[in-house]
C-alpha cells in the first residue's frame, strides 16, 4: 500500500526535555535512527496526567534547526568588516586562541570586567550557561542579566511583592470560574498550556473569560468578552475597576488587612511610613497599625504574617502621632490609595473616554472580578513594557489584592514574563566560594556609559566596556539593535555563540558552533509546571559543535589554566553540586530519580504562586534564586505587598500610590502626534527571533505583516497583501500588510522578532522607543529583580503603502 | 465492524498547527504539503469580529469522493473505514484533488524540500516516505493506528482537542466524550459540509466562547471614509460568466450523450443477417424464421397476409432491406421469384391466432421503436449524467472558484478548461505520461466507444433505415473495428478485475463490476446479434438482439452511476484541478497567494463558512480566511 517505510538502522528512543525561551520546557520522546533525529513526539509523560501532553509546532519542528541551513557547523573568524559576511572557517585551537588573546590583551589594559558575558535565559538551563557564569564569576568578567534586558522584568511587581514576577503553575488556571487575560497571549504563546484555559478552565468549570487587548488576538476567540482597549490605558482600567470594588464595598478586608501595607501609616512630614521607632514601640524596621479592637497600636510581625484572630486594625482615618516632639499627622495607605482611587477620574464614566471600555462593562467586570470565585489575572508582556507599565502591574496587584485574589487554586495574579525565576538554589555551581560576576545590566553597556542616577550597587567598569561575549542570544535582532551595534563597535572583541547563523552572529569577530538542547545534557526548571527534567544528549554534538561547558573549560585553559580545577566537572557533577545545594525544593531529588522522568519539585499543589505568604504565612517577599533569603527585603520593607512606596524617588514622580500616567506623555512631540500605536505580541511561529529561519514555520508563515484596520488602510490606499513602510522619526521598514477587522482602528500590530533578510526592506522594530530609565527602577539594584526595564510599546508611527 | 473517526473540539483548539507540524514530521510531507491543516478565521467587522480555528484533515468519508472520482481504483476504503490512497497505484491523474470538497488531496508535480540536499535526516528518513508525482493525503496515520497508537496529530496537540477511535465502539474515547459532551456542555458533534453527501468520518464540536465585545468603538464609525472590505479585489459573481461555463459542460454533456445513444442504434444496425444462396429457397422452406428465428414466425401468416404494400415497395425493402430485413439481391431472387412471392403472401389468409408473439415484439422493435426508446433513455441518463457531474462540479467547489475565475478572465478560463478536457480527458495525458500499455487499452475502450459513436452517426446519415449492409462496406468497417477495440478493452478490464487484489475499494466494486459486465455484454452480444444472423441460427436472433438493446439500454441507464462516469467525470475533475492551479499560478487573490498549500483557498472558504453557519447560524456575512498570524 506504500505505507510509511520503517526506519533501518540503529534504532533507539530517548525522553529529553527541551529548554528554549518560551520556558516550556517540554518532555519529548525522540526517535534516533543511527544518530539521526527522525521523530520528535511529546512524551506525555508527567505524573501530574493533567500537564500532558506539552509540546508545540516549534519544539516538533526543531528537527529542522538541529540540520536546518543556518546552523554553523565550524568555528568562523571574520576576514571583512564587521557584519560584511566575510568569514574563514577554523579549528577550534585557533578560534580560542584568537579569542584567549584577544581577552588576554583587553584584560591588560582594562582588566576583565571590561569584557560582558550576555547569554540568554539562563532561567532554562542551569549548567551549560551556568558553566560560562562560573567562567565570568572567577575571572571577575561583566555579566549582564537578559530578564533586564529583554524587558521582562515588571518592576510593579518588584515595587509591590519585592519580586519581579509571580507565576502560579498553570495547572492552577484550570480551576478558575472567572479569567481575566490581560494582554496576555496564551494561546500564541503558552501552548502547551494554553488547554488549562480550553479544557479545564471553559469545558469544566465554564469559566468566564475576558480578554482585554487592543487586537482581536487569537486568544480572544477563546474569551467570552473582548474588550479592544486603547493601548497603554490599562492601568487607568485597573483604577477604575477599583473604584467600583470601593463604591460597592466588595473590599476583602481581612486579606487586606494581613497581606498588605494598607494599615501601615503614613507620615505626613516626610512621606516615610510610621515605624515602631518613630513612636517607641520597636526598631526602626517594625512598622505599626492601629487596633480598632484594643484601640492601640500594634507592632506588625515581622517574621510571620499571622496576626490575632481579634485583630481589627485601621484603615481610615488620619492621626496625629508624637514623633520626637514633634506632633505629626500619620494616614493609613488605605485612606491614601481610596483618596486618589475615589477621584472622579478614576469613575468608570471617565475612565471610558480614556480607555474606549463602556462605563457598564467596566462595572460589569469589576463587579465579576469580586463576586465569581476563583478569579485569576493572567498578564502578559504587552503592558509591562512600558515606561509605566510598573504603574499599570501595580495598579492590578492592587485590583487583585481588594478582592483576596491571590495565592489559592485559580485565584493568582500571574505575569508570564521571560520566567527567569530559578527552581533551585544554583550558587553553588555559577558562584563558586560565592563569587559572583560583576553585574551591569546591558543598558548600561549599549548606552556605554552609567546614568546620572546609575544605582551605586552597579559597578560601570572603570574603563568601559571593550569585550562582548553573546551566547545564544540575538540581541541585533531587537527593538533596540541600531543602539547595541554602536556599542558593540567601540569593542575590540566580540564573540557569538550559537547553534543558528543569526544576524547577531553575522555581526560577531567570532562565531563558534554550539550544539542545540538536543545535544547536550542540562538540567531545566521552569516556572510554568514545577518538574525539574534532565535535558539528554540525544544525539552527540552535530558537526563541529561544541558544548557551552567545553569551551569554558579550554578558554580557561588558555586564560588561566591555575583555576582548571575549579572547572574540571562534568555536566553530571553540576547537576549533582546543584541539587545537593538547591534549597527545600529539590531536597532529596536525585540525578538517577531525574534520568528517569520528571520529577516534581517539593512545592505547593497546585502552585498558586505567593503560596508561602498566602498559605504558609511568611512574609513577603517570596525569595529569588539564586539570592540569599532577605536580600530583597530592602526594597520591600514591610514584608507585607506594598502600594506605599515610601522611597523619595516615587513622591518626586508622584508614584507612591499607583496612578495612571498617559502613556505617551514622554514621548517627543512629533511623536505623539502621529497617528498610530503599534503593539508587537510574540507568535506562535517563532521562540523570540527563534524559529525565525525554521524552513518549516516559514512555509506556514511565509512573510512579516503589519495587521491594520480596514478604515485606516482604506484612508492610506492600502490594500491587503501590499508592500507597506512603517515609519517614525527613529527609522522605518517595509514589510506587508495584512487588513483585518482584527485590530482597532489606530492600532499597528506587527509580530515580534522576525529577521531582517525576510522583510521588504528597512530594520524591523527599527521605529521602537530608545531606552530610557526611569528613576525608581534604579534606586535599587538586584539582577533581573530590580534593575530597569524596556517600554518598546510606547511608540507611535505612521504608515504608508510602498508605491 | 469499526469505523474509525476524529472528533476535533473546537472549544479545546487553539489554533496552534502542532498537528500541522506533527503530520509533517511523522509523514515526511514536501514544501506546501499540509495533510493536516489549520483555517484561521475571522468575520464580522470591527469592532464586532470574531475568530475561530478549523482543523482540518481527510475526513475519510463513508461515501469518499476521491474514491469514487479515481479512475485508476488506487484509492481504498479499509473495513476500519479508514480512506487511503495507494501510493503505488496513483497515476497522478488528479481527478481526486478536485474531488474532494475539503481540498484535503494533494498533488505535486515537483516536489520542494525544506533542508540541504545532503542532510542525512531528509534525505534518508523524510523523502522516502512519500512517493512523488502521486496524489497524497492524510491516512488517518494508518501505519500507527495499525499498532494499536493514535495518530500523530492527535498525540502532538497540547489541548487535546483531537479525540480519536472508534465510532461503532460505544466504549471507546470518542463514544464516550460526544456523550459525555452532549450531557454536560449541550453540544452536538457535526460534519463539515454536510450537503456535500459525503458521509465524513470527522467531527466537530462546537467553541463554548461567547466571543462578545465591548467598546465605545471610538475611532471605529468612520463611514465617511470610502471603505475597502478585506477582499475588495473580488469581483461579484457574473450570472453570465457562469452560465457561460455551464453551458460549455452542457454541449460536451450533449456530444457524450449523443454518442450514447448513436453507438446504441448502431449496435442495433448490425443485427443483420447473413445473406442465404438463395433466399427463395430460405424463404419457401423455412419462411421468415429461415432469416430472423423461429420466433419470427409469421411471414407466411397475417403480418404479411393482404399486405398493403405495393410490388415496387415490397421489391424496395427486400432489395435494400430495412431494419432487421436483410438486403437481397436480384442473384439470390430473380425479379420473377420476388413477385411471386408477393403475389403469394398478397393471397395469403389473415388469420389473427397465427400472429406470434415474437412478431409483435418484432413490431416493437421497429427502427421508430427503438429510435425512440433509446431517445428516451438517453435523455434520462443524460439529466442523471449532468445530475451527476453537477455533484462532482460541486465537490470541486465550482460555485466558490467562480468569482476567482473572473479575476483570471473567463475567456483564460475557458480556454485552460477545454484543452485539459482534450488534454487530460480526450488524450489521457496522465495514463501516456505514466504507462503507454495502460494508455493503450484505455485507448481501446475511448476510441472504440467514439468509434462507435460516430459509426452511428455515420449510419444515420447514410442508412437511415438502418438496412442491411455487406461486411465489406466501408460503412461497415468503422462499427466493426471500434467494436473489437471496445471488446478488447473489456475484456482487458475484467480480466484485470478479476486478478487485481485491490480491487474492492470498499465502496464502488458492485458498481465497478456493473459497468464493466455491463460493457462487456454489450459489446459481446452486439457481436454476437451480428454473428448469429449471419451464421443462420434463427431461434437466436430474436433474444439475442433483444438481449443486446437490454444491455445497452442498461449501460446507459447506469452510466451516471457506475464506473462509466469515470469517463466524463474525470476529464471535468482534472479541468477543475487545472482551473484551480491556473487561480493559484495567476495570484486571482491575496488568500491564493498566501495559503500555505496552494490551491484549495476556495475549499477553505466554503469549509469556514460551512462551520460559521453551525457555530453562529445568526451571522450574515464575509467569511475570511487569514493566512498570517
Amino acid at each position: 500500500m506504500g505505507a510509511i517505510p520503517e526506519p533501518k538502522g540503529n534504532v533507539r528512543v530517548v525522553r529529553t526535555t527541551d529548554s528554549p525561551n518560551c520556558t516550556g520546557a517540554c518532555g519529548w520522546l525522540a526517535t534516533v535512527v543511527d544518530d539521526v533525529i527522525v521523530d520528535l513526539k511529546p512524551a506525555a509523560d508527567y505524573p501530574c496526567e493533567e500537564y500532558n501532553p506539552r509540546g508545540c509546532l516549534r519544539g516538533m519542528s526543531m528537527t529542522h534547526m538541529i540540520y536546518g541551513p543556518d546552523r554553523i557547523k565550524r568555528p568562523l573568524i571574520r576576514t571583512g568588516a564587521r557584519g560584511e559576511g566575510k568569514w574563514r572557517e577554523a579549528s577550534w585551537d585557533e578560534a580560542l586562541d584568537y579569542i584567549a588573546e584577544k581577552m588576554i590583551h583587553i584584560r591588560d589594559n582594562y582588566g576583565y570586567e571590561s569584557i560582558m558575558l550576555f547569554n540568554q535565559v539562563v532561567g532554562t538551563g542551569y549548567v551549560q550557561k551556568g558553566a560560562q557564569i562560573r567562567m565570568a564569576a572567577k575571572l571577575g568578567m561583566s555579566f549582564a542579566t537578559a530578564y533586564d534586558f529583554n524587558g521582562d522584568i515588571s518592576m510593579g511587581f518588584t515595587h509591590t511583592v519585592g519580586i519581579d514576577c509571580v507565576e502560579c503553575e498553570t495547572k492552577s488556571w484550570g480551576y478558575a470560574r472567572y479569567a481575566i487575560l490581560w494582554s496576555s497571549n496564551v494561546f500564541q504563546t503558552r501552548i502547551p498550556d494554553a488547554k488549562f484555559l480550553t479544557k479545564h478552565a471553559k469545558q469544566n468549570n465554564n469559566c468566564k473569560i475576558v480578554c482585554i487587548d487592543p487586537r482581536c488576538s487569537q486568544t480572544a476567540k477563546g474569551a467570552d468578552l473582548w474588550l479592544p482597549i486603547h493601548p497603554g490605558t490599562d492601568c487607568a482600567l485597573a483604577l477604575s475597576m477599583c473604584h467600583v470594588i470601593m463604591e460597592k464595598n466588595l473590599v476583602d478586608w481581612k486579606f487586606l488587612q494581613k497581606f498588605t501595607d494598607c494599615c501601615t501609616f503614613v507620615r505626613s512630614d516626610n512621606g516615610m511610613r510610621l515605624r515602631a521607632s518613630d513612636l517607641g514601640l520597636g526598631s526602626e524596621s517594625e512598622f505599626v497599625v492601629w487596633d480598632e479592637g484594643k484601640n492601640d497600636w500594634f507592632v506588625l510581625p515581622a517574621d510571620t504574617l499571622k496576626l490575632p484572630e481579634d485583630a481589627k486594625f485601621a484603615f481610615r482615618g488620619t492621626r496625629t502621632v508624637n514623633i520626637g516632639g514633634q506632633d505629626v499627622k500619620v494616614t493609613p495607605v488605605f485612606q491614601i490609595l481610596e483618596d486618589v482611587i475615589m477621584r472622579d477620574e478614576y469613575r468608570p464614566e471617565n475612565v471610558a473616554k480614556i480607555t474606549d471600555i463602556p462605563a457598564e462593562t467596566i462595572r460589569q467586570i469589576a463587579t465579576e472580578y469580586a463576586t465569581i470565585r476563583p478569579a485569576s489575572i493572567i498578564i502578559g508582556m504587552g503592558i509591562n513594557h512600558r515606561l509605566h507599565g510598573d504603574l499599570t502591574m501595580r495598579a492590578i496587584l492592587f485590583l487583585a489584592s481588594l478582592v483576596g485574589a491571590h495565592g489559592k487554586p485559580g485565584e493568582s495574579v500571574s505575569i508570564y514574563s521571560g520566567q527567569h525565576h530559578f527552581r533551585l538554589d544554583v550558587s553553588g555551581w555559577w558562584f563558586p566560594n560565592g563569587k559572583r560576576p560583576n553585574m551591569v545590566p546591558m543598558h548600561y553597556f549599549v548606552m556605554g556609559r552609567p546614568t546620572k542616577t546609575i544605582n551605586p550597587k552597579i559597578k560601570f567598569p572603570q574603563h568601559g566596556f571593550h569585550g562582548l561575549i553573546v551566547s545564544h542570544a540575538n540581541p541585533l535582532v531587537t527593538e533596540f539593535s541600531g543602539p547595541l551595534k554602536e556599542a558593540i563597535d567601540r569593542c575590540e572583541l566580540y564573540v557569538a555563540i550559537d547553534f543558528s547563523m543569526t544576524p547577531t552572529c553575522e555581526y560577531a569577530d567570532v562565531v563558534l558552533p554550539a550544539p542545540t538542547f538536543w545535544e547536550k545534557y542540562e538540567l531545566v526548571g521552569t516556572s510554568c509546571h514545577p518538574y525539574l527534567q534532565i535535558q539528554q544528549e540525544v544525539v552527540p554534538p552535530q558537526y563541529d559543535s561544541r558544548t557551552e561547558f567545553w569551551i569554558v573549560q579550554e578558554l580557561i585553559r588558555r586564560l588561566d589554566p591555575s583555576l582548571l580545577p575549579e572547572f574540571d566537572y562534568t555536566e553530571f557533577d553540576a547537576i549533582e553540586m546543584m541539587l545537593a545545594t538547591g534549597g527545600k525544593e529539590v531536597e532529596g531529588i536525585t540525578l538517577d530519580a531525574l534520568m528517569k522522568g520528571p520529577v516534581r519539585l517539593k512545592v505547593h499543589d497546585p502552585e498558586c504562586g505567593l503560596d508561602e505568604q498566602i498559605h504558609d504565612e511568611k512574609p513577603f517577599p517570596p525569595r529569588a534564586y539564586p539570592f540569599p533569603e532577605g536580600a530583597q527585603r530592602e526594597f520591600l520593607k514591610t514584608g507585607r505587598m506594598e502600594f506605599y512606596k515610601e522611597e523619595e524617588v516615587f513622591g518626586k514622580l508622584g508614584e507612591s500610590v499607583p496612578v495612571y500616567k498617559p502613556s505617551f506623555e514622554h514621548l517627543h512631540p512629533e511623536d505623539q502626534a502621529l497617528p498610530f500605536s503599534i503593539v508587537t505580541p510574540h507568535s506562535k511561529w517563532r521562540v523570540h527571533s527563534t524559529h525565525s529561519n525554521n524552513p518549516v514555520l516559514l512555509n506556514l508563515n511565509r512573510k512579516p505583516v503589519v495587521e491594520i484596520n480596514p478604515k485606516d488602510a482604506a484612508e492610506r490606499g492600502i490594500s491587503d497583501g501590499d508592500e507597506v513602510e512603517i515609519y517614525n522619526r527613529r527609522g522605518s521598514y517595509r514589510l506587508w500588510a495584512l487588513v483585518t477587522e482584527a485590530i482597532k482602528p489606530g492600532v499597528l500590530c506587527t509580530d515580534h522578532a522576525w529577521w531582517d533578510r525576510y522583510l521588504a526592506g528597512g530594520h524591523y522594530q527599527s521605529v521602537h522607543t530608545f531606552q530610557t530609565v526611569k528613576p525608581t527602577h534604579e534606586n535599587y539594584y538586584m539582577p533581573a529583580v530590580y534593575a530597569p526595564g524596556q517600554h518598546w510599546k510606547d511608540t507611535r508611527v505612521e504608515i504608508r503603502k510602498v508605491k | 465492524m469499526a469505523r474509525m473517526a476524529m472528533l476535533i473540539d473546537l472549544t479545546r483548539c487553539i489554533g496552534c498547527d502542532a498537528c500541522t507540524v506533527a503530520c509533517k514530521q511523522e509523514n515526511g510531507t514536501p514544501v506546501d504539503v499540509f495533510f493536516a491543516r489549520v483555517l484561521n478565521v475571522e468575520y464580522g467587522t470591527y469592532p464586532n469580529v470574531k475568530r475561530v480555528y478549523i482543523p482540518v484533515l481527510c475526513n475519510h468519508c463513508d461515501d469518499a469522493p476521491c474514491l469514487k472520482s479515481c479512475p485508476n481504483k488506487a484509492i481504498i476504503r479499509r473495513q476500519d473505514g479508514i480512506v487511503l490512497i495507494d501510493q503505488d497505484r496513483c497515476r497522478g491523474t488528479g481527478a481526486c484533488v478536485s474531488a474532494c470538497p475539503y481540498g484535503n488531496i494533494y498533488l505535486n508535480t515537483h516536489d520542494h524540500w525544506y533542508l540541504n540536499p545532503d542532510e542525512p535526516y531528509e534525505r534518508d528518513f523524510v523523502k522516502p516516505r512519500l512517493r512523488r508525482n502521486v496524489a497524497r493525503k492524510c491516512t488517518y496515520c494508518a501505519h500507527r493506528v495499525d499498532e494499536g497508537l493514535d495518530p500523530a496529530c492527535v498525540v502532538a496537540c497540547p489541548t487535546t482537542a483531537r479525540i480519536f477511535g472508534d465510532l461503532d465502539d460505544s466504549d471507546s474515547v470518542i463514544s464516550k466524550y460526544i456523550r459525555e459532551q452532549k450531557e454536560t456542555t449541550a453540544r452536538e458533534p457535526f460534519h463539515l459540509l454536510p450537503e456535500a453527501g459525503t458521509k465524513p468520518a470527522g467531527l466537530y464540536l462546537g467553541t463554548m466562547s461567547e466571543q462578545q465585545v465591548s467598546t465605545l468603538g471610538e475611532r471605529a464609525p468612520a463611514e465617511t471614509v470610502e471603505y475597502v472590505p478585506y477582499e475588495s479585489a473580488e469581483p461579484p459573481v457574473d450570472g453570465a460568466h457562469a452560465g457561460r461555463s455551464t453551458g460549455l459542460s452542457l454541449i460536451l454533456g450533449l456530444v457524450l450523450g449523443f454518442g450514447l445513444l448513436a453507438s446504441s442504434a448502431q449496435a442495433q444496425s448490425d443485427a443483420t443477417i447473413a445473406s442465404k444462396a438463395n433466399a427463395l429457397d430460405v424463404y419457401s422452406t423455412t419462411t421468415c424464421g429461415g432469416c430472423h428465428g423461429v420466433e419470427a414466425m409469421g411471414g407466411f401468416g397475417p403480418p404479411l397476409a393482404r399486405t398493403k404494400l405495393t410490388l415496387e415497395e415490397f421489391r424496395q425493402i427486400v432489395r435494400k432491406g430495412q431494419g432487421m430485413m436483410p438486403s437481397i439481391p436480384a442473384s439470390e431472387l430473380s425479379d420473377a421469384d420476388l413477385s411471386s412471392t408477393y403475389n403469394e403472401v398478397k393471397a395469403a389468409e389473415w388469420k389473427e391466432e397465427q400472429i406470434p408473439i415474437a412478431y409483435k415484439v418484432g413490431q416493437l422493435l421497429s427502427t421508430k421503436n427503438v429510435s425512440k426508446f433509446f431517445t428516451w433513455v438517453f435523455i434520462i441518463s443524460f439529466l442523471f449524467g449532468l445530475k451527476v457531474l453537477w455533484y462532482w462540479l460541486s465537490a470541486a467547489g465550482i460555485k466558490h472558484l467562480m468569482p476567482y475565475l473572473g479575476k483570471v478572465g473567463y475567456a483564460k478560463s475557458a480556454f485552460i478548461a477545454l484543452r485539459s478536457l482534450v488534454v487530460d480527458g480526450l488524450l489521457v495525458a496522465s495514463l501516456w505520461r505514466r504507462s503507454k500499455k495502460r494508455w493503450f487499452m484505455h485507448g481501446l475502450m475511448l476510441y472504440g466507444m467514439i468509434g462507435l459513436i460516430v459509426a452511428d452517426i455515420l449510419m444515420a446519415i447514410y442508412n437511415p433505415s438502418r438496412s442491411h449492409l455487406p461486411l465489406n462496406d466501408p460503412l461497415k468497417w468503422l462499427p466493426v473495428g471500434s467494436g473489437i477495440a471496445v471488446f478488447l478493452g473489456a475484456l482487458y478490464v475484467k480480466i484485470r478485475y478479476s486478478t487485481d487484489e485491490y480491487i474492492d475499494n470498499g465502496l464502488t466494486l458492485g458498481r465497478d463490476f456493473l459497468f464493466v459486465n455491463l460493457l462487456f455484454h454489450t459489446v459481446f452480444s452486439g457481436f454476437l446479434d451480428v454473428w448469429i444472423g449471419r451464421v443462420g441460427e434463427p431461434g437466436w436472433v430474436m433474444p439475442i438482439h433483444i438481449y443486446h438493446l437490454a444491455c445497452v439500454a442498461l449501460l446507459m441507464l447506469t452510466a451516471p452511476f457506475t464506473r462509466f462516469q469515470h469517463a466524463f467525470v474525470v476529464p471535468f475533475l482534472v479541468a477543475m484541478t487545472r482551473l484551480s492551479e491556473a487561480v493559484t499560478q495567476g495570484q486571482a487573490h491575496p488568500g491564493f497567494v498566501y495559503e500555505p498549500s496552494p490551491g484549495r483557498h476556495h475549499k477553505s472558504e466554503r469549509i469556514a463558512s460551512d462551520v460559521i453557519q453551525n457555530i453562529d447560524p445568526d451571522f450574515k456575512g464575509k467569511v475570511r480566511i487569514r493566512y498570517y498570524p
